[in-house]
């Protein structure tokens, strides 16, 4: 049994609102809002900030793709579309990556439930990709700043290598502060005198 | 007084010593003496034309000489009348000649003078009656004549018209008295002047005949022809006229006409080269030629002329007894009849010839031959038998039935292609009823009927009718037909030209049925749209509701077959749309073992609980080809399916492969069969119709789906041989993309 999860639901159609009400409060969820047009459904994503969303496509005055699309600028969120139509022109639409199912209607209560597992789970496994690039992207930053100030050092206090890397680790032991922290200071004093 | 007859006189005088002296002194000379006393003594005689001379007295006691001879005249015209008077009645004597008295005497009577006065009388009397009789003859003549005698003045005036004129130009001798021969009433006004100056030339030499010739008007209105003799004869004291002797020459002038247009066209013919023309004598020899005869034979002139060109020398040995045969023909009926034969040249060459003769009437040693060319018409010939086999070639080798009916609908022509493609042999179907025989029972009236409407000309386009061939089956084809007539215009029969069209039409048909399809496709891809958001409203509906009854089971029985209705409806909607939607064919390279197998293996579940398998027979083959793989695993888990549900267990599904052609290029063969009670007389004439189903569950549309599959890759999908137990299909596929 998946974890709880805050669910916010789109469909203009009221059957389908009363339908996700009753249904998945069944599967252990909670449908924290019911909107029933792209505009409504932003707003109250916007206040209530839900797990996942479940919208249809056709609506009035803004389609589920483009709810979607503007809501995952806001706030990654994962997105699981319902719609009558399976046109090509709609998959290419859906095909931002947090889109996570298309499921084509009719659906019932036995198609919901692997449908929210496995869109949650590859959220999951999507978000912690997201998170492992941007720290590697970061590692790869702070890399490039501790050789900048390893270089400057190097330079100005006619270290070698090995030895200028040494002095930072242990500027940065000394003071209690990262390795980059110190890179950063270095630069930044360097960054001082130059301009002077 | 010799040669003179005595006269047969008369003496009226009232005196009796003067009527005995008159007496004695005429009876000297013979003359035979009547007497009367008085005029009335005189009237009462009845001798009166015996009477040739009449003395008669001026003064008688019951009337005078004046009063007498108005009645002698009358009485006795040809009688010489002399009056006696005496000298104081000199004046009535004169007023008795006036009256037509002869002549007068005095009294006293001198006997000589008498004798002498009635002398004269005598020989006058004489005269006349020669005359008279010359005359009568002459009249006689003229009035018998056969010859139209006119006598007119010279100003024209008739005077005189016999009566041959009422037998030659129909109109009374009577009427033409007084009528004027220039006026142009009865003559051809354009021969007014021509008589007119043959008058003026007989004027001037009287008595010379001068031939005139001129037209005058039947009383029926046409013209004939005359010929005449125009004679002054003046001069001629009994006639004193002009004389024109007519007769009538138009018989005469039309022979002649007739003559020479009859000459003038033999002359033309002689002429014209159009056919060779000439006399010959019984020898051989050419008397005559035309130039084209000249020709014909390779002579010139100068050879006919010296009498050198002889036909029985251009004759070759084995016509000469054609030759013999002619003249004995011509011998004895005046014309040989036509014959060909042949000319040998002397150059060695031979010329066909149409030969013919006539002997001439003038003499029956000549000949009048006409010989006619015939190397153009043999060359012509020669083209027609080239044309008429071309003809026939054309029928014998085109790819389109020939057919020839009579009158009574019988064969009389049934060509080659018509045998191919029939199945009859043309001499089995001679002669027999062209609609009993190739046309089906069910269509026979109406084409029949159709075919005795036949157009004269034949009708753009065609009509399309089936044609029952030997072994049972029908081809469809469509006919160009029109009316064949005889000389007289008369209709003989029908000749129709037939075109198999059996392709085109089932190739139309399918165009129609995939138009159709496209039709029915956009509209249920609109309706399958529609549909699912109404079917998701239900589906919605149902699960709610089965929460709201989770504790009657019975109310969720029936939410349970209320699912399974509208999941059956949600298939339909799919398989409808699938088989009417356009098919995209996304191809790529793949293995069809490959996707059996998948299709075999998405079955599981149906296959739970059965006992069933599936032997391919692929070995070395190769079965890749370019393809849809998710398409065409539609088809095999169709047809898997359709086995699985017609099969008792255990099921035996066999898949054979082949290498095949499709229009000349590499192809598969595949021959899916089963060991299932087979498909049955009406799955195998219905199981690719749309919505023909032997299952109670599903659409229908499976195998028609599989088919447009098929065909979309450019395939084809069809029945096996049903001799054998179980369905089979045999799925023929292009290897690349066709």
């Amino acid at each position: 049994m998946s974890r709880s999860l805050r669910i916010a639901v789109a469909d203009d159609e009221p059957d389908m609102q009363d339908y996700f009400r009753t249904i998945l409060p069944r599967l252990g969820h909670a449908v924290v809002a019911v909107a029933g047009t792209g505009v409504e459904l932003l707003a109250k994503c916007r206040e209530t900030r839900p797990d996942l969303v479940i919208t249809d496509i056709k609506m009035p005055d803004m389609d589920g793709i483009e709810a979607s699309v503007q809501l995952y600028q806001e706030m990654p969120t994962p997105v699981i579309l319902v719609s009558a139509f399976h046109d090509a022109e709609f998959l290419r639409r859906a095909e931002a990556d947090h889109v996570l199912a298309y499921l084509v209607k009719p659906i019932k209560q036995a198609d919901l439930e692997p449908a929210i597992t496995i869109a949650m789970k590859r959220f999951e496994q999507f978000q912690a990709l997201h998170k492992e690039a941007a720290d590697l992207k970061q590692a790869l930053e702070d890399r490039k700043t501790i050789e900048k100030a390893k270089g400057l050092l190097m330079k100005k206090a006619n270290l070698d290598e090995h030895a200028a890397f040494r002095r930072l680790q242990k500027l940065a032991s000394d003071r209690n502060k990262k390795l980059i922290e110190i890179a950063q200071s270095i630069l930044t004093a360097e960054e001082a005198y130059g301009a002077s | 007084m010799d040669s003179l007859k005595p006269l047969n006189i008369l003496i009226i005088e009232d005196d009796p010593d003067a009527r005995a002296n008159l007496r004695d002194i005429l009876e000297i000379d013979a003359h035979r003496i009547e007497m009367a006393g008085s005029s009335a003594e005189a009237f009462r005689r009845d001798d009166w034309s015996t009477i040739s001379a009449i003395l008669l007295d001026r003064k008688l006691p019951d009337a005078t000489a004046e009063e007498l001879l108005p009645r002698l005249k009358a009485i006795a015209p040809d009688a010489a009348v002399i009056v006696v008077t005496g000298y104081s009645d000199l004046q009535g004597a004169i007023s008795a000649l006036r009256q037509g008295a002869t002549d007068y005497i005095l009294k006293p009577i001198d006997a000589d003078d008498l004798r002498l006065r009635l002398r004269q009388v005598a020989i006058y009397q004489s005269t006349r009656s020669a005359l008279h009789l010359a005359e009568r003859r002459f009249r006689l003549l003229v009035q018998n004549s056969s010859d139209i005698i006119t006598a007119f003045d010279t100003a024209g005036t008739v005077l005189y018209q016999n009566p041959a004129i009422e037998r030659m130009l129909g109109y009374s001798s009577e009427s033409l008295l007084g009528k004027n021969v220039f006026l142009g009433e009865l003559l051809h006004p354009d021969d007014v002047s021509v008589l007119r100056s043959c008058v003026v030339h007989a004027q001037e030499r009287p008595g010379l005949p001068i031939v005139a010739e001129f037209r005058m008007r039947h009383s029926d209105g046409s013209w004939r022809d005359l010929e005449a003799l125009v004679q002054d004869l003046r001069h001629e004291p009994g006639i004193n006229a002009i004389i024109a002797s007519s007769r009538d020459v138009t018989e005469r002038k039309r022979a002649e006409e007739a003559n020479r247009a009859s000459e003038e066209r033999f002359r033309r013919l002689f002429d014209s080269g159009i056919v060779g023309v000439g006399v010959s004598d019984r020898s051989g020899l050419w008397r005559e030629a035309n130039d084209e005869l000249l020709r014909i034979l390779g002579r010139s002139r100068s050879d006919l002329e010296s009498g050198r060109v002889r036909w029985l020398e251009a004759t070759p040995e084995q016509d000469l007894p054609l030759g013999r045969a002619g003249l004995l023909d011509a011998d004895h009926h005046g014309v040989c009849a036509p014959y060909e034969k042949e000319y040998r040249l002397a150059d060695g060459s031979t010329v066909p010839v149409l030969i013919g003769y006539a002997s001439l009437e003038t003499s029956d040693n000549l000949f009048i031959c006409v010989v006619l060319d015939m190397t153009v018409a043999k060359q012509t010939e020669n083209l027609l038998r080239l044309e008429r086999d071309f003809a026939r070639g054309l029928i014998e080798g085109a790819p389109a039935i020939v057919l020839v009916l009579d009158a009574q609908d019988r064969i009389v022509r049934f060509n080659r292609f018509a045998e191919d493609l029939s199945g009859y042999r043309t001499e089995e179907v001679l002669g027999r009823d062209y609609f009993e025989t190739l046309v089906p029972e069910r269509d026979r009236a109406a084409v029949r009927n159709l075919f005795h409407q036949t157009p004269t000309e034949p009708e753009p386009g065609g009509t399309i009718n089936p044609l029952l061939t030997r072994d049972g089956r029908e081809r469809e084809v469509r006919w160009s037909r029109r009316l064949l007539s005889d000389d007289d215009g008369r209709v003989v029969g029908v000749l129709a030209l037939g075109q198999d069209v059996t392709d085109l039409k089932e190739a139309q048909e399918r165009a129609m049925r995939s138009e159709r399809l496209a039709a029915i496709g956009q509209m249920v891809t609109g309706l399958a749209h529609e549909s699912r958001n109404a079917l998701q409203r239900c589906q919605a509906c149902l699960e709610m509701l089965a929460l709201h009854v989770d504790d009657r089971p019975e109310a969720l029985g029936l939410i349970q077959r209320l699912q399974r209705a509208q999941d059956d409806l949600h298939h339909l909607y799919v398989d409808v749309r699938s088989y009417a939607a356009p098919i995209r064919l996304e191809r790529e390279s793949c293995d069809l073992e490959t996707i059996w197998q998948r299709s075999w293996a998405h079955l599981d579940p149906q296959r739970q609980g059965r006992i069933a398998s599936l032997v391919a027979f692929v070995g070395p083959f190769d079965s890749r080809c370019e393809a849809d793989p998710f398409r065409l695993g539609q088809v095999f888990s169709n047809l898997f399916e359709n086995s699985l549900a017609a099969c008792r267990d255990p099921v035996r599904i066999q898949v054979d492969c082949a290498t095949d052609r499709i229009d000349g290029k590499p192809a598969v063969s595949l021959t899916i069969s089963d060991n299932g009670p087979g498909l049955g007389p009406v799955g195998l004439h219905r199981v690719f119709e749309p919505f023909y189903t032997t299952k109670t569950k599903g659409t229908g549309l499976g195998m028609a789906i599989s088919q447009r599959i098929v065909e979309a890759h450019g395939g084809t999908i069809s029945l096996g041989d049903h001799s054998g137990p179980g369905a089979k299909f045999i799925i023929t596929l292009p290897r690349g993309t066709p």
